[in-house]
């Protein structure tokens, strides 16, 4: 059995059938001897002679037959006006006679002969008509706004002038397979509108034919063609059919048609910037011949569709970079705006999905991943970036068949089979994504592939089914996007610069922030530098001269006096405690921290012996468990634990028999120490001012203490990346725990 | 030639009034010399206007008109007739940078004036007992 495929289609020479549609006649003469050389030899049903007899014979012999309907047109004057002006064209058509026949004649040159094409003439329509038509439907075409309604009515008018019962506009894509963007037809017909059609169906030699024969038609699919005399053979002066108007139809074609039933068609091309945009393709159920001026008219009101095109696509295009050059910038404003580059990108009124026709985004930055749009789960997005990683993707990257490259995104083509990624730092992993989703699914397809007609064998040789293209197109297309478009592509690489520029200023920024911030802590220190001295002084010199009054003026003052100038003196004493407390508190922030392993040991038993000798109200009894070193600063830890340990002295004053536990472990990566007091307890919902600065419980208030110990305790520790918490019952008493990193944990070995 | 005990560099007439009150109490034949700037110091030590005074001991504050404690401190030890002396910082000031400059600059000792009346008359019966009583000089 032959193998044979769709590639065969491509093969196939259609523009030397050797043969031609039967519904008129070829003579072919040779151009300087005006010979007959080749005849279809249906010549017999128009006039009485053969094909054979004419061979070599002058083409005078033709004028007994044919008469021209102008007078002293005869054959022989006709080539010689022609050759003479080195060009046919301006003569057709020529009204001619053939019997009893009115036809037209159509000349044209090819190679070494000159073309004589005979076709009927239907006289529906007078020229005069045709002018008319064509002034009207100039204005409507040109007078459409947008691209739909300029296809609809360049259609709709084909549909007039030609009398077909469908004309479609069929549009090019990239990959030359073709959708249906316009249609006009017969009430009783389904749509074809927005159909998808593959590439094969029209192939590539037949596109160059369209390209270079604008118009074409074929005018019954069940009618024989009719063969050249004598028989063309390969090699010997083969007649080129390219530019005839009459030349067979592929027997491909013919079946592709009849599948579709379509009894007649024609086609006219749409040639935009010299690249063939599309076609007007027309459908008849049943046979239709429309003639040469009918053809001519349709084919002028497809070139004013073509002219219109070619500047309507400018339009479209700018208007999509428009879009995008509009999105871009907005995008910029977004990112400067508080310096926030994730929130600019996919937070904003715009976001990094309207730069593109792209389905889906992903923004990997700053170790999050931001999902716009149709995109792959959060770790699929993950895994692309490890494999744009791993396939060390310089700056950009694109691909339409994301998953023929990289296997695991076959599980999610239908969101990403188009990538397209831009780097922003691959060192970090990242990425801006664009994902488009595999092609097939949102295409609506001419015909059910599963009901593909297959090849027949009627008569032992395999008959193609042009229906089967679709299997192949499926292979082509799985897997694989839309392609990425150059404006898409220009706007990605523009977005790159636009955030590695945001990049950089920021950084800029935060570090012209951090020179403020540097003055404003040293204003800060000239403050608390004003405080100390400023405040102080006045203060102590109040304080001072209050005592002079008690120890110098002792004898002059009753006790009422001396009680209020007492009060006067405890006062001062606090407010000076206040002015002390704040300036140690912001001292903290700024001061460094030199960690090293503390013995806790010497420190808590230090402190226990200050504060047993400096308790008279009442004697806890404290123990102490393990003590771990603490890794710090001797000084604020030191700090840290005066304050807590010195809390849990004040505050087990009123217990009938107070005790202090202090101890230290090692759990993980922190060594945590807890001071427990069976003392008064706090009030657990009073928990959350205990680290805030001035804030003293309010069971506090016979207690001495001024609200700040724990704020340094608690800033100490944030200061060490340590924690501090307590637990606490009324009246059962409090436990504070302190947790900071252990040494091999901050410094691994 | 002038002999006293102390010489009190010091601007705010409060602090020279509390001072000259302890000192008194401290001890009635103790003698001493105030000036509210360094180059009122200097001005007596020179006697550009009087008999030049010849201290056993300088008290310097920190915060002064002109110059600076840590100034005064400088001059007065690369002075031919001071730079033997005790010179000691009397000051409000705790703050770290202050003390570390004031012993780079040749002080004796620092003292941070007591927010208590009683206090500052402690530190200076200290001080009398130290630099006066017990300290020998030529």
């Amino acid at each position: 059995m032959q193998d044979v495929d769709l590639t065969s289609c491509d093969r196939e020479p259609i523009h030397i059938p050797g043969s031609i549609q039967a519904h008129g006649f070829l003579v072919a003469v040779h151009k300087d001897s005006y010979l007959i050389k080749k005849v279809s030899n249906n010549i017999s049903t128009y006039i009485s002679t053969s094909a054979a007899e004419l061979i070599d014979q002058p083409v005078q012999v033709l004028d007994s037959y044919i008469a021209s309907t102008v007078p002293g047109s005869a054959l022989e004057e006709l080539l010689n006006v022609g050759r003479r002006n080195q060009s046919y064209e301006w003569l057709n058509p020529q009204q001619m006679q053939v019997a009893d026949q009115d036809m037209n004649l159509i000349i044209h040159a090819s190679g070494e002969y000159v073309v004589l094409e005979f076709e009927p003439r239907i006289t529906w329509m007078d020229v005069l008509d045709y002018q008319k038509l064509i002034t009207r439907s100039l204005q409507e075409v040109q007078g459409a706004k947008t691209l739909h309604l300029l296809l609809d009515r360049a259609a709709k008018w084909v549909k007039s002038i030609t009398g077909f019962d469908r004309v479609m506009v069929y549009q090019f894509m990239e990959d030359w397979h073709g959708v249906v963007v316009a249609e006009q037809k017969e009430p009783h017909l389904d749509p074809f509108l927005g159909l998808h059609y593959p590439a094969s169906d029209i192939p590539k030699q037949a596109r160059q034919l369209y390209l270079r024969n604008l118009v074409r038609l074929i005018s019954d699919v069940s009618s024989s063609s009719s063969r050249l005399y004598p028989d063309e053979k390969p090699g010997s002066n083969v007649l080129d059919l390219s530019d005839s108007v009459l030349r067979a139809v592929s027997p491909i074609h013919i079946e592709y048609l009849k599948n579709m039933g379509v009894m007649a068609s024609m086609s006219i091309s749409l040639v935009v910037k010299g690249k063939l945009w599309g076609l007007i393709a027309c459908h008849h159920y049943s046979p239709r011949f429309v003639d040469y001026p009918a053809r001519n008219t349709a084919r002028f009101i497809s070139q004013i569709l073509s002219a219109t095109l070619e500047h309507h696509r400018d339009e479209t295009d700018s208007e999509f970079s428009n879009q995008i050059y509009s999105t871009g910038q907005q995008l910029l404003i977004q990112m400067t705006k508080d310096w926030n580059v994730a929130e600019g990108l996919v937070g904003g009124k715009d976001n990094i999905l309207q730069l593109t026709k792209a389905t889906g985004a992903a923004l990997v930055f700053e170790d999050k991943v931001h999902l716009v749009g149709s995109t792959p789960a959060e770790d699929e997005v993950q895994d692309i970036v490890r494999w744009l990683e791993s396939i060390k993707v310089d700056n950009f990257f694109q691909t339409t068949h994301l998953p023929n490259q990289f296997g695991p995104a076959v599980h999610y083509k239908d969101k990403a089979s188009g990538l397209m990624a831009i780097a922003l730092s691959p060192i970090l992993g990242e990425y801006v994504l664009w994902f488009k989703p595999e092609q097939i699914q949102h295409v609506t397809w001419a015909g059910n592939p599963e009901k593909s007609v297959s090849g027949h064998e009627e008569d032992g040789t395999i008959r193609l089914s042009p229906r089967k293209s679709f299997e192949k197109w499926t292979q082509e297309v799985k897997n694989s996007s839309c392609p990425w478009e150059d404006v898409e592509i220009s706007a990605a690489l523009r977005l790159r610069e636009d955030i590695l520029h945001v990049i950089t200023q920021k950084a800029n920024e935060i570090r012209r922030l951090n020179d403020q911030l540097k003055i404003a802590y040293e204003e800060l220190d000239a403050f608390s530098y004003t405080i100390s001295h400023d405040l102080r002084t006045p203060l102590t010199t109040l304080k001072s001269y209050t005592e002079i009054l008690l120890e110098d003026f002792d004898e002059q003052l009753d006790d009422d006096a001396k009680q209020v100038i007492d009060r006067i003196l405890r006062s001062a004493d606090r407010m000076s405690m206040l002015i002390q407390n704040v300036l140690s508190y912001s001292r903290l922030s700024r001061s460094e921290i030199k960690k090293q392993d503390i013995p806790m040991r010497t420190i808590i038993d230090m402190l226990v012996e200050d504060l047993n000798v400096a308790t008279t109200s009442h004697h806890p009894k404290v123990t102490v468990g393990g003590t771990p070193p603490l890794y710090g600063d001797p000084t604020m830890i030191g700090q840290i634990f005066a304050n807590i340990i010195s809390n849990a002295y004040k505050y087990s004053v009123s217990s009938a028999d107070p005790q202090i536990r202090i101890e230290g472990n090692v759990e993980g990566n922190e060594t945590i120490y807890s001071v427990k007091d069976n003392g008064m307890g706090i009030n657990m919902t009073q928990a959350s001012k205990v680290f805030d600065l001035f804030k003293r419980l309010d069971n506090t208030s016979n207690i001495e203490g001024h609200g700040v110990g724990m704020a340094i305790a608690k800033r100490i520790v944030n200061r060490h990346g340590g924690r501090i918490w307590f637990q606490s019952k009324e009246g059962e008493g409090t436990t504070f725990f302190v947790a900071l990193p252990t040494r091999e944990s901050v410094e691994p070995a | 030639m002038k002999k006293v005990d102390i010489l009190y560099i010091e601007d705010n007439p409060d602090d020279v009034l509390f001072f000259e009150r302890i000192v008194k109490k401290l001890d009635e034949t103790l003698t001493f010399e105030v000036a509210g700037s360094g180059t009122e110091a200097f001005s007596k030590l020179n006697g550009e206007n009087s008999d030049p005074i010849v201290p056993r001991l300088i008290l310097v504050d920190m915060n002064l008109p002109g110059l600076s404690g840590v100034e005064i401190i400088r001059s007065l030890r690369q002075n031919q007739k001071t730079r033997h002396l005790p010179l000691i910082i009397f000051s409000t000031s705790d703050f770290p940078t202050d003390i570390k400059n004031s012993y780079e600059a040749g002080a004796t000792g620092y003292l941070v004036k007591s927010s208590s009346y009683k206090g500052r008359a402690q530190q200076l019966d200290h001080a009398h007992k130290f630099w006066i009583v017990s300290n020998q000089h030529f």
